[in-house]
């Protein structure tokens, strides 16, 4: 409300009269900036906290790119004399992982496949049943949802044996198949969770009118629900993708011979050397398998964000 | 043709019962409004006859078909909801043209009755706008539209105006009467807002605790309302209540508050040998009483002045009798009295409504 007694209150304003006339009193316009002890010590904090963070990936890229006589010199925070990029190559190509000496790039490969079937698996499988258990609901939905919640808090160490002996029994073992069908399992859990608390913001009414229109449930799911959910969409990726990446045990165990995915050629590796600790080349190797995970991260990070505070603002 | 026909309908939601042996019958044509405070069950019944809602008893008949296990697709009805509830991905016309789609009907068909519903509703500048990109009143044209384009006979309306603002709100409600008349459709359409009903209906079902406690045209609901319940919700400020006891004097009824005995010479009883003595309860509209006395007014009663409020076009006067508020509208000729004088106020017996105390009902 306008204060019309207020002698500051501009009445000529209101007739579409551009003329300004002057404040009579007081602050106006933006507030001053100010500088507070509280504001430094907050970067001060900041930035140390930072520099804490960074400084064994500083260590790493440094010692990656050093020759071995310079390393063996010592001086980890000094920057390489003669940098090269011949431990990256190593690491990538030629490096040997047990009686193999492929190096990384195999896993690699191998990894990708793995994550990208895991994820899609895993995303796809907790999108229909988390939009099956928010908007079809049956007699005791709420029961199975809470079942299959407590399966996220299930250590799966106590599920590898049985699961391999399973897996051995219905010839699933130690193929891709195999190892992306235990990740869809384990990541089912919390993606369904996912996918339940975001439609939980969706209005009813939305599936209601697309169910008077005619629509089905594989319909309703695609046409409507799914193109909206982007947001939670790309946390679940973000988040499973990184799951499943840096997955080493079931990997191990279910990946067989042929599907390995990089951590465990990258643990082999490191520990597998003889003689002198190539600290460059495994710095690299380390560097190269850590790289897909950061990656996602920085560029997806503020989908990540947006998609984790989806529905609390209105949208 | 499309009339409804609901027969003994019960729903519950686990324990708690919402809807229990509710009958309706709307016919073919009628715009019927389902009007009660939240919580009632006015919702409830409207998903059910849209098949939205489980049912746990009775039948629904929709065009002389039992509907009651129809998909709500395959019911010939069409819905619009209070929340909009357009697809936020698609453009308006995608919005419109969905259902059309889904049944898989021809292009050529589907942008003509697209196009002919936008024609109507004033949206074809829209089409290629997403809801977001609209304004509230925008986005329930497109939601009417999207009902539109179904070419179905029936239409249910749950609280469609109840997110918009004041203005566009009269604005939309003249233009689904106007719609109603052209289309000739059937109409079921749910509110809390008494004036969208009356205006609107060809007949109320005022609801209260899951029971239609009324159904009836606006002036029967307003000038004869079946209980206490659809006297007090119907009407603002509502209606005054004074009570007494029944007394007979020369043939007709009275009451006998504390301190006075207001006569009613005139009232038409619906229930018949009334005995002296029963506690009931006297109803009369605000408007109904007069500051004068004689003629029709063939009642009256006296009162105390409490308050007074200028409405403009209007005064209130806020006053007691034996005790009770009650509130007299009076024209803007009418005097102002001062406060805590004595009021003689006059009544036509016939326009009064008189409920038994203890069970509500209208007497």
């Amino acid at each position: 409300m306008a204060d019309v007694d207020n002698p500051a209150f501009d009445v000529s304003l209101v007739k579409g009269d551009r003329q300004w006339r002057p404040l009579v009193e007081g602050p106006a316009g933006r507030p001053p900036k100010r500088l507070t002890i509280g504001r430094v010590a907050l970067y001060v904090i900041l930035i140390a906290a930072a520099i804490f963070f960074l400084i064994p990936a500083y260590v790493m890229i440094m010692t990656s790119i050093k020759p071995m006589d310079e390393i063996r010199a010592g001086g980890m925070l000094s920057l390489p004399l003669s940098p090269t990029i011949e431990p990256w190559i190593i690491a990538w190509s030629s490096t040997c992982s047990g009686l193999v000496c492929d190096g990384l790039a195999p896993g690699f490969f191998n990894s990708i496949k793995i994550t990208v079937l895991g994820v899609f698996f895993a995303v796809l499988a907790g999108a229909v049943t988390g939009y099956a258990m928010s908007f079809w609901k049956f007699r005791g939905s709420d029961a199975v949802f809470a079942i299959l919640i407590f399966g996220a808090f299930v250590p799966y160490q106590i599920l590898i044996y049985p699961l391999a002996r399973i897996y051995s029994s219905i010839g699933l073992y130690g193929s891709l198949a195999g190892l992306v069908v235990v990740h869809t399992m384990f990541g089912l859990p919390i993606t369904t969770l996912m996918f339940r608390n975001f439609f939980r913001t969706v209005p009813p009414e939305l599936f209601k009118a697309a169910r008077v229109d005619g629509a089905g449930f594989i319909r309703i799911f695609l046409q409507i629900i799914l193109p909206m959910s982007a947001p939670i969409v790309i946390v679940a990726v973000i988040w499973t993708a990184t799951g499943i990446w840096n997955d080493y045990i079931m990997g191990l165990v279910f990946g067989g011979r042929d599907s390995k995915p990089m951590t465990t050629i990258l643990n082999n590796i490191i520990l597998g050397e003889f003689g002198e600790r190539r600290y460059n080349v495994e710095m690299a190797a380390t560097f190269i398998t850590a790289m897909v995970p950061l990656l996602i991260y920085l560029f997806s990070g503020r989908w990540f964000i947006r998609g984790v505070t989806a529905g609390s603002v209105k949208g | 043709m499309a009339e409804i026909d609901i027969r003994d309908l019960g729903v519950a939601y686990g324990r708690l019962t919402v809807l229990e042996h509710l009958d309706l019958t709307v016919a073919d044509g009628e715009f019927v409004v389902l009007l009660g405070p939240s919580g009632c069950g006015k919702s409830t019944l409207l998903n059910a006859i849209a098949g939205l809602q489980e049912i746990d008893s009775g039948q629904i008949h929709i065009d002389k078909q039992n509907v009651t296990w129809k998909e709500p697709s395959a019911r010939g009805i069409a819905m619009v909801f209070q929340a909009y509830a357009l697809y936020p991905r698609m453009t308006v016309y995608k919005n419109l043209s969905f259902a059309l789609r889904v049944a898989g009907l021809p292009r050529d068909e589907i942008d003509k009755r697209v196009r002919r519903a936008a024609e109507m509703l004033q949206i074809t500048p829209y089409l290629d706008r997403r809801p977001h990109a609209l304004s509230g009143g925008q986005r329930q044209r497109v939601a009417i539209g999207r009902a539109l384009v179904r070419n179905v006979d029936v239409f249910l309306f749950d609280e469609p105006l109840s997110n918009l603002d004041a203005q566009l709100r009269v604005e939309l409600r003249v233009e689904i009467k106007r719609l109603h008349k052209r289309l000739g459709s059937t109409i079921v359409y749910v509110t809390h807002d008494q004036i969208e009903a009356m205006t609107l209906a060809d007949r109320i079902a005022v609801m209260n605790r899951g029971v239609i406690q009324q159904i009836a045209d606006t002036e029967t609901v307003y000038e004869r309302p079946a209980n206490r319940f659809v006297a007090s919700f119907v009407g603002s400020p509502g209606m005054n209540f004074i009570n007494g006891r029944l007394l007979v004097r020369d043939g007709a009824l009275a009451i006998q508050s504390s301190d006075q005995v207001i006569m009613l010479p005139n009232y038409d009883a619906s229930v018949r040998s009334l005995e002296e003595g029963r506690p009931v309860v006297l109803g009369v509209r605000p408007e109904r009483l007069k500051l004068a006395n004689g003629g029709a007014n063939d009642s009256h009663l006296s009162a105390i002045v409490d308050v007074y409020e200028s409405l403009g076009g209007e005064r209130v006067i806020w006053a007691t009798v034996d005790g009770q508020m009650i509130a007299v509208r009076a024209g803007v000729e009418a005097e102002r009295p001062t406060e805590g004088s004595a009021l003689s106020l006059g009544f036509a017996s016939s326009s009064a409504s008189l409920f038994d105390a203890a069970s509500g009902q209208r007497l």
